[in-house]
C-alpha cells in the first residue's frame, strides 16, 4: 500500500484533548472544527505476531463465531512512550480458541498488524488460557473472549493527527468440531503532542486490568513468591509449598512437549514434576506459565530454565 | 492392558475392513512390504482437508513411495455418528480426494487407542520387521518447520536401510473422535 503522504493540517490550537471513542471497528473523535484530519495510512511495519498462520481454507462458519476487534489502553498514543493494544476475541459460547500452545490438538490464532510508520509493534502477551481435557486429551483454550496485549512503541517523531491500525487475524475455533475463520479489525486513534500527559481509556481498563491479571509474572517473582524450581535436563520440578493447587502450562519448545501432560501439569500438593523425552535434549529454553492457586485466587508465573542444547 | 505402539518397539497388530468390506491386516501388510505407513484420518478435519483437498501432501508422497514397497493404510476412529465417520462419508471422501489407498474404519476406536492416535492427521511408519519406526506429524509446522516432511524424510531412510533420525514429532490437527 503506497503511503498517503497529505499533511495534517491543525489550524486551531483551540483543540482539547482528542479523545477516542471506542466502537468495534470504528471510531469517531470530537473533532476541533479546524483540525484537518489525515490517515496517514502508510504500509508500515507488518507484524506477524503468532507462531502459526493457517493452512486452511477459511470456512464462513468458523468466521462467524469469531468476533474480533482493537482497543487501546490509552487515550491516545504519546510519542516517545509504549502504548498498548489490545486486540480482542469475542467467542460464540460454547466454543473455545487457543493459546500460543494449543495443546494437544487445534492451533493457535494468528495476528498480523499493519500499523503505520512511526509505531513498533513488541511481542504479544498472552494471559494464562484455561485447560480443556477431552478423552485423554488436553488443550489450551480461551473462552467467551480474550485480549491479546500487544506493546507498540511509539516514535518520538510521530506527529500528532490520527492514525489508523489495521489488523488481518486467523483461527481455528472448535466445539466437537473445529472450523477456520479469519477476520480483519481496525482502530483509529490519536496521536497526542509530545509530552502530553498519557492518559488512560476508560472504556478498556476493566478489560486491560482484567488480562494483566492472568498475564504471568516474572521468574523472580516467582522465587521472591516461593516458588522452587529445578530442572535436571529431562525433568522439571516446581513446588509452590502448602497451596490448593498448581498447574503448569508447558509453551515451548513446541518440539518437545511434555510426555504425560495430563499426568505431570495439575496436582493439588503444590509440587509438580513434569517429565521431558530425549527431544527436550534440542531445547536452548524450556518455558511455561506456572498457575499457583490458594485461597481460591491465582498467580500466575513465567518460568524459564535453559535446556541442554545450543 | 491393551499393548501400546512405542518406537523401537513392535507395532501391535490389527485387522480392520476399509470402506468397500476388504479385511486389512498388519502383519499381512508386512510381509509384502518394505514399510507401512498408518494415516489417521477423517475427511471433514480443517488439517486433513488441508492435505487432502487444498494441498495434496498425502497424495504427492503416495504417488512417489506407493511404489517403492510402501504400503499406505488410512484408519479413520471416530465413531458412529462422529464428525466424518460411516463407510458412506469415507467412500465420498476417497472419491473427493482421490485416495488412492484404503480407508479401513476403527468404529470402535481399539486400534486407535492401541497407537494412542490423538489427531488427525497423526502418522506412523512400520518396518517390514514389524518395528515402529515413526510416531508424529506429517510435517514440523507446530515445530516452526513447516517445510519439512518427516514422513518423507523418514521414508526415503527406511527404504535406504538407513536409521530414521527424526523418530517423533508433535502430531497436530483435529482430536481423533473416539467413542466416549
Amino acid at each position: 500500500m503506497e503511503p498517503d503522504r497529505r499533511s495534517i493540517g491543525i489550524q486551531s490550537s483551540r483543540c482539547g484533548e482528542i479523545v477516542p471513542r471506542l466502537e468495534n471497528h470504528s471510531m469517531s473523535f470530537p473533532f476541533c472544527k479546524n483540525i484537518v484530519k489525515t490517515a496517514l495510512l502508510a504500509a508500515g511495519a507488518s507484524v506477524a505476531a503468532a507462531a502459526h498462520a493457517g493452512p486452511f481454507e477459511t470456512e464462513e462458519e468458523g468466521s462467524a463465531l469469531v468476533q474480533p476487534r482493537l482497543i487501546l489502553e490509552e487515550s491516545a498514543l504519546t510519542p516517545g512512550t509504549t502504548a498498548h493494544l489490545g486486540v480482542v476475541f469475542r467467542i460464540e459460547p460454547g466454543w473455545h480458541i487457543y493459546w500460543r500452545n494449543s495443546g494437544d490438538t487445534g492451533l493457535p490464532p494468528s495476528v498480523k498488524l499493519s500499523l503505520p510508520a512511526g509505531l513498533t509493534a513488541g511481542p504479544i502477551q498472552w494471559p494464562t488460557p484455561e485447560r480443556y481435557v477431552h478423552s485423554d486429551l488436553l488443550d489450551y483454550v480461551y473462552r467467551d473472549e480474550v485480549m491479546l496485549i500487544v506493546p507498540v512503541e511509539v516514535s518520538s517523531e510521530l506527529r500528532p493527527g490520527a492514525v489508523t491500525i489495521e489488523a488481518s487475524l486467523d483461527w481455528l475455533v472448535c466445539e466437537e468440531v473445529c472450523l477456520p475463520g479469519d477476520g480483519r479489525a481496525s482502530l483509529e486513534v490519536g496521536v497526542a503532542p509530545a509530552g502530553q500527559r498519557v492518559t488512560k481509556n476508560p472504556q478498556s481498563a476493566a478489560l486491560f486490568a482484567a488480562t494483566r491479571q492472568r498475564l504471568p509474572r516474572s521468574m523472580d517473582e516467582a522465587k521472591r513468591d516461593g516458588v522452587t524450581v529445578w530442572w535436571d535436563g529431562l525433568s522439571l520440578e516446581l513446588r509452590a509449598g502448602a497451596v490448593e493447587e498448581v498447574v503448569f502450562y508447558p509453551a515451548g519448545p513446541h518440539r518437545a512437549p511434555p510426555v504425560e501432560p495430563l499426568r505431570d501439569t495439575q496436582a493439588a500438593d503444590g509440587a509438580l514434576h513434569i517429565e521431558y523425552d530425549e527431544r527436550i535434549t534440542h531445547a536452548q529454553l524450556v518455558t511455561g506459565v506456572l498457575e499457583v492457586k490458594n485461597d481460591g485466587k491465582s498467580r500466575y508465573y513465567w518460568i524459564e530454565v535453559k535446556g541442554p542444547g545450543d | 492392558m491393551m499393548k501400546k505402539a512405542k518406537i523401537g518397539e513392535k507395532a501391535p497388530n490389527f485387522t480392520l475392513t476399509d470402506t468397500e468390506g476388504i479385511s486389512h491386516t498388519l502383519a499381512e501388510a508386512l510381509e509384502t512390504s518394505e514399510v507401512v505407513v498408518l494415516e489417521w484420518f477423517n475427511p471433514d478435519c480443517p488439517f486433513v482437508k488441508s492435505h487432502h483437498k487444498t494441498g495434496s501432501t498425502m497424495r504427492d508422497l503416495y504417488a512417489d513411495f506407493g511404489e517403492r514397497g510402501v504400503t499406505w493404510l488410512a484408519i479413520n476412529s471416530g465413531a458412529p455418528g462422529e464428525q466424518g465417520a460411516g463407510v458412506e462419508r469415507n467412500r465420498k471422501a476417497i472419491k473427493d480426494y482421490h485416495i488412492a489407498y484404503p480407508v479401513l474404519l476403527d468404529e470402535t476406536g481399539e486400534v486407535g487407542h492401541m497407537y494412542r492416535a490423538k489427531t488427525t492427521p497423526h502418522m506412523f511408519i512400520i518396518a517390514k520387521d514389524g518395528t515402529l519406526l515413526y510416531d508424529g506429524a506429517i510435517d514440523g509446522r507446530m515445530e516452526d518447520k513447516v517445510d519439512t516432511n518427516y514422513v518423507r524424510v523418514a521414508l526415503e531412510q527406511a527404504l535406504s536401510g538407513e536409521t530414521v533420525t527424526t523418530t517423533k514429532s508433535r502430531p497436530y490437527g483435529c482430536s481423533v473422535k473416539y467413542a466416549d
